[in-house]
């Protein structure tokens, strides 16, 4: 690649003086002129009807100045299938169900007022695991279906399958097999910033929401959608975003929280904050997609795969949100990781009196990973191979179609394997395994790898995976840029910034980027799918060309020098041959301008990536480029207590182009610590319904003396898509964490652990169980 | 939402004049660092707060002969940095270092630790280990306590509801004396305990165990004295059947039961596992000093 | 019953009136508009909340306001300079990619300065335990730890 200026630097972040000194305004922290604080009562039933709801009291209590419950709004149906409401009326089918919202001057009186709100319950029995679920006499959880029409059972019509090539013949082919089970549990995002909204309306009743969501514009739609059946048609819904405290998926969907908001603004006429506890945030914010998974894999004799077959129960909980879409996700690395010709896959959904899932980083892929790399280290085992060269051995290559009909154009990740194996010192530890030295009294040293496909160039998961860019230039050199993407930690608006400085030739601190608000800035489907870098740095590219040609037209006009002979470099503009020659962007620019028939410069884009929805066989090229890596980890089990300490984490990423190493280290730091957590000590305890943890006490995300010595790898395979290369990297980085971890306890202690999170006491109790079975 | 009085008095006799004043709705409080959060969860109700946190009377760790005093209201931090703890009693340092996080060391206080009564309390196995008594105070006077007969129940002790904790009184541990603590957790920091093991062994010329404490927490209703324990450990020759039988021992006196942050089983099992490691670090310690 | 209390917040004499259930993250957000300290949990497991109080890093939202009658305050907003130099340990964060969405920030340049005020040259695992009660849910910390090491080494002379 030709010499760059920004591309490829560690540039620190255009927000990071903001952040440190304490100025980044977030939701908790906004407020509007005349503010109400809103307040949302839950159930504490999991299951129950309600009889009568009295709010009489808390309406009269001084400085109160709403008080709604489900018979007092309109029916606006939330959730991908339309399930959900705001609040809930006639029953409540979850503890985290909203029963009745507050307004007030101050969140003092609010809180008081939830609790002078009277609620008459009449438990009913509830159902807790998809199983009880599906069993012939299990209580209805919804006994109508969104249309209206009587449910028969708690099965969700929604059943995802997969077949490609034909599994019947992979069987055949097969002269291995290994059949396993897998489990994975409830986990919570944790954002530091908990989830909150303002909702204003202005005089016309048109909506203002200040807001951490993720999906401004999908988000105006729900909103709109809400105003409409408060009787406000064709009014306009403004987003403006604040900075958001952490993100990871759980700002994907439009919450009940955010409508209620909406509700009470409309109520009172003023403007209303909701701002969740932490307590709440734990309760009210959806978890990731828990998993119940059967897996059989085979291989032939001389150690291909032939096929992959997975079958899942998943949990819905008690409403549907994109937890029971992630099969679309988990999907992926069952097709696509490494190459296996057959395949199938079922997904089942059944309702439960549970929390429900939602969209959380990776949506769907550590789950699937988890089985599928577990699945891996098994099946090597049958057949006589080494972790390390099965893998190899079937690892996808570039240019290639997968089963899915992925096609896969970069790829590294058999370098991300040979390095993680290298940066694990993967042979010497087989050495020493062999003569008994990974052995100490009573603590024991293993090994264990996983790798992982997944969606790298956008992902076509709604009618559009576009992107919309404007670009304009004042008088003195500056450029803004209109860009409908969302910052939520991960750095990409500071990256685009990079891009766009590169691409258009200024200096970097000529450019700024507008991206908080719908007023001003173009549509894009979303800050997820790790698609942000590639789409909105793709669309700078495609709008900054554009702009590029104006200006260096107007230079030639002005210079008397063609447009091909001229440069425009850190915001200077001269003719190749004589560089001498320079003149400050910001000169043409005003000459321009200040002319008879002037002009201004400006541009835009719209970049919609050339991907493709799933056909109907669920099949299709969801992404412009696909990401792969592979985790390493060398750990220490204490054998009597069960305790695992983490000596080695290697993280090797084809991330396709580094556009700033110091970030995508980050990331990858980042989601090896989350993937660490969710192995090994993460979970949102729920029993009978009933969160037993839900507070950070006792739901345990690692500190800073939890230390996992990670080592990013980054590989570079500039994929030809991919804004100089580029591909996605922000939930790569947490999907192999748990297989390799179980991978590496295997390897130490010969127990293969199936149910995340691996805590010490599961570990030492199959480690009992072992030891008796040997005896 | 729960009102309250907040009050600041800078002496003890002033303290005791507003907890007489206010009577059973008016609480004690130090570093806030447990009541604030039980404040907040609804689980706590009260009148007023008469804080200690600016009492000299209960700061300061010293030694008076053969005993050492250490003040209620030295904050974890503080002793942390006392150079009477850090040498003579590194079986507190070992509970003190691992609890909470550095911001809140910086706030609670030993005797709010005491006072807590938690089982998982921390600083009590070590302060079982080292015979303290807690010296009590109310408008009445002093009494002392000793502190394995301190805890009735959970959350619960044997202070009389307008006493507060003044100071924690221990004998300086000899020279032939050694002791370690223990905390198993689920994370290295932030974390309350699955089981709390404290042991300290006073080691006879001929290398055997003449004296021996031991108590956990985390495994019963209070933090326990395991008196079974060291019956079998006091006379023993050291070595890995006595640690057995000491472990066997252990899971007699103790109660362990399953929650949130492990099964009775897992706790059960820990205290097989850990107790003779605790035992030989004490014991080493013993030597060392020799 | 609001009392009136005085104190130094950020080397500047300051006085408020507090009633007794407010905590000092409340007093600092809600009556003195600095908003860097922030409410991640409301019961001292996050250290989101983190500011220093007479040279000790303390979770504000434990610590009533009252108790700070007198006492000197030191939050994120004292630290850099009037003519907006940041501070090295602000410059740290900012130059080694510490700071994703930022929302821990705060809090946890507020431990690592009271850290270094006392401690010049921690070691690593003097910094992790400066920080153990910092949770960060983007980072992974190691960049944190990292700026921490390389603002200790410049505020030292050393880099």
């Amino acid at each position: 690649m030709a010499e760059l200026n920004y591309v490829g630097k560690r540039i620190p972040r255009c927000d990071a003086q903001a952040k440190v000194t304490g100025r980044a305004v977030y939701i908790n922290d906004r407020k509007r002129p005349g503010m109400l604080y809103g307040a949302i009562l839950y159930s504490p039933h999991p299951h129950a009807r309600i009889r009568h709801i009295d709010v009489s009291k808390a309406r009269a209590l001084p400085g109160v100045r709403a008080v709604i419950t489900g018979e007092d709004i309109p029916d606006i149906p939330l959730g991908f299938m339309k399930d959900n409401r705001p609040l809930k009326k006639g029953k409540v089918r979850s503890v985290r169900d909203e029963v009745a919202a507050v307004a007030a001057i101050d969140p003092d009186i609010a809180a008081e007022a939830l609790e002078l709100i009277e609620v008459d319950y009449e438990p009913l029995p509830g159902v807790f695991t998809p199983e009880e679920a599906l069993a012939p006499d299990a209580p209805l959880i919804h006994e109508v279906d969104p249309k209206g029409r009587p449910r028969k059972d708690n099965r969700l019509p929604l059943v995802w399958e997969l077949k490609c090539g034909d599994l019947e013949e992979g069987k055949a082919r097969s002269r291995y097999t290994i059949r396993e089970r897998f489990s994975t549990t409830f986990v919570s995002h944790c954002c530091l910033g908990t989830s909150g909204v303002i909702a204003e309306f202005d005089l016309e009743h048109n909506l203002t929401m200040y807001s951490v969501t993720q999906i401004p514009f999908l988000a105006q739609n729900d909103y709109r959608a809400a105003l409409e059946a408060l009787g406000l048609k064709d009014r306009r819904v403004r987003v403006v975003c604040q900075t958001i405290g952490g993100g990871f998926g759980s700002k994907l969907d439009t919450h009940c929280y955010e409508f209620i908001a909406i509700l009470l603004a409309f109520a009172t006429g003023k403007p209303v904050k909701i701002q969740f506890s932490r307590e709440e945030e734990f309760r009210a914010q959806p978890t990731r997609q828990p998993t119940l998974t059967e897996i059989a894999m085979g291989c032939d004799a001389e150690g291909r795969l032939t096929f992959r077959e997975v079958r899942m129960l998943l949990d819905n909980g008690a409403y549907t949100s994109w937890g029971a879409t992630t099969p679309s996700v988990m999907m992926v690395p069952i097709s696509s990781l490494y190459r296996v010709p057959h395949v199938y896959y079922r997904a089942e959904l059944a309702y439960t009196n549970n929390l429900y899932s939602q969209a959380f980083r990776g949506y769907g892929n550590p789950q699937a990973t988890f089985a599928v790399e577990s699945a891996m280290d098994l099946l090597a085992a049958e057949a006589g191979w080494d972790p390390v060269e099965f893998r190899l051995h079937n690892a996808n290559q570039p240019n290639e179609v997968t089963p899915q009909k992925f096609h896969i154009t970069s790829c590294g990740l058999k370098e991300c394997i040979e390095r993680v194996r290298d940066g694990l010192g993967w042979e010497e530890h087989q050495r020493r395994k062999a003569t008994g030295d990974n052995r100490r009294g009573s603590k024991v040293r293993g090994m264990g790898l996983a790798s992982l496909i997944h969606v790298g160039g956008g992902a076509r998961v709604y009618r559009s995976d576009g992107h919309g860019m404007m670009m304009k230039l004042d008088d003195f050199g500056k450029l803004s840029v209109f860009t409908g993407a969302v910052e939520i930690g991960q750095g990409t608006i500071s990256t685009l910034r990079q891009v766009v400085a590169e691409c258009v030739g200024l200096r970097l601190e000529d450019v700024h980027i507008v991206f908080h608000d719908t007023d001003l800035c173009p549509w894009d489907v979303g800050t997820h799918a790790s698609r942000q870098a590639f789409i909105s740095c793709n669309a700078a590219l495609a709008c900054g060309r554009k702009l590029r040609e104006k200006i260096l037209e107007r230079a030639a006009e002005q210079l008397g020098v063609p447009a091909e002979e001229l440069e425009l470099k850190e915001s200077r503009i001269y003719p190749r041959s004589k560089p001498e020659e320079s003149v400050p962007l910001a000169k043409v620019l005003r000459r321009a301008h200040f002319a008879p028939r002037g002009t201004i410069l400006m541009a835009e884009a719209f970049y919609d990536p050339p991907n493709q929805m799933l056909d109907k066989e669920l099949k299709g090229n969801l992404s412009c480029a696909w990401a792969f890596g592979c985790h390493g980890v060398e750990v220490e089990v204490d054998t009597e207590t069960g305790q695992v300490r983490i000596l080695n984490y290697q993280a090797a990423h084809d991330v396709g182009t580094a556009l700033n190493p110091m970030f995508l280290e980050g990331q990858i730091y980042g989601a090896a610590v989350m993937g660490t957590g969710y192995a090994l000590t993460e979970e949102l305890v729920l029993k009978e319904g009933q969160i037993l943890n839900g507070n950070f006490t006792d739901y345990k995300l690692l500190t800073a003396k939890d230390v996992v010595p990670v080592t990013p790898i980054i590989v570079e395979t500039h994929d030809p898509a991919g804004p100089y290369g580029a591909k996605g990297i922000g939930e790569p980085g947490c999907v192999p964490s748990a297989p390799a971890i179980a991978n590496a306890i295997y390897d130490a202690v010969g127990v293969r652990l199936r149910d995340l999170p691996m805590t010490p006491e599961r570990l030492l109790k199959a480690l009992r169980e072992k030891e008796k079975q040997a005896a | 939402m729960l009102r309250y009085q907040y009050l600041r008095p800078s002496s003890l006799d002033q303290a005791l004049e507003m907890k007489a004043a206010g009577g059973p709705q008016a609480r004690f409080v130090a570093g806030g660092t447990d009541v604030h959060v039980l404040r907040r969860a609804g689980r706590l109700e009260f009148s007023a707060l008469i804080s200690l946190r600016r009492l000299p009377e209960l700061k300061g760790v010293r030694a008076e002969g053969d005993t050492i005093r250490i003040g209620a209201g030295c904050t974890l931090s503080e002793l942390l940095q006392e150079p009477l703890v850090r040498q003579e009693l590194p079986i507190l340092c070992d509970a003190v270092k691992v609890m909470g996080c550095t911001q809140m060391r910086n706030l609670a206080t030993i005797g709010g630790n005491v006072m807590s009564a938690v089982s998982s309390g921390d600083t009590i196995p070590p302060l079982i280990c080292l015979d303290a008594r807690c010296v009590l105070v109310s408008a009445q006077g002093e009494r002392r306590l000793p502190i394995d007969q301190f805890f009735t129940g959970p959350r619960q002790t044997a202070a009389r509801e307008d006493e507060l904790l003044l100071a924690l009184e221990l004998p300086r541990p000899a020279p032939n004396q050694g002791g370690a603590c223990l905390k198993l957790g689920r994370r290295a920091a932030l974390d309350l305990a699955v089981v709390n093991l404290a042991v300290m062994l006073e080691r006879g010329e001929d290398g055997g165990i003449v004296r021996a404490r031991a108590a956990a927490g985390a495994v019963g209703p209070t933090p326990l004295r395991l008196h079974r324990t060291e019956a079998v450990l006091t006379g023993g020759r050291p070595g890995p059947e006595l640690w057995q039988a000491a472990a066997r021992a252990a899971l007699e006196e103790t109660q362990p039961w399953d929650d949130v942050r492990a099964s009775r089983w897992y706790r059960r099992e820990m205290i097989k596992v850990l107790l003779p490691r605790v035992i030989e670090t004490a014991l080493e310690r013993a030597e060392a000093k020799a | 019953m609001k009392e009136t209390i005085h104190f130094v917040l950020n080397g500047l004499e300051v006085s408020a009136e507090v009633a007794p259930h407010h905590s000092l993250l409340t007093l600092l957000r809600e009556q003195f508009d600095l908003y860097g300290a922030k409410e991640g949990c409301g019961v001292g497991e996050c250290g989101a909340c983190t500011v220093i109080v007479d040279g000790l890093a303390v979770n504000a939202c434990l610590l009533p306001a009252l108790e700070v009658d007198g006492a000197r305050v030191e939050t994120i907003e004292g630290l850099a300079a009037p003519d907006g130099t940041l501070h090295p340990i602000q410059q740290a964060f900012v130059d080694l990619g510490a700071i994703q969405c930022g929302f821990c920030t705060p809090g946890m340049v507020m431990s690592a300065k009271a850290l270094l005020d006392h401690n010049p040259s921690p070691s690593e695992e003097e910094i992790r335990t400066a920080i153990e009660g910092n949770l960060c849910r983007c980072t992974g910390y190691h960049q944190i730890v990292e700026a921490i090491k390389h603002a200790a080494r410049n505020l030292q002379g050393t880099e």
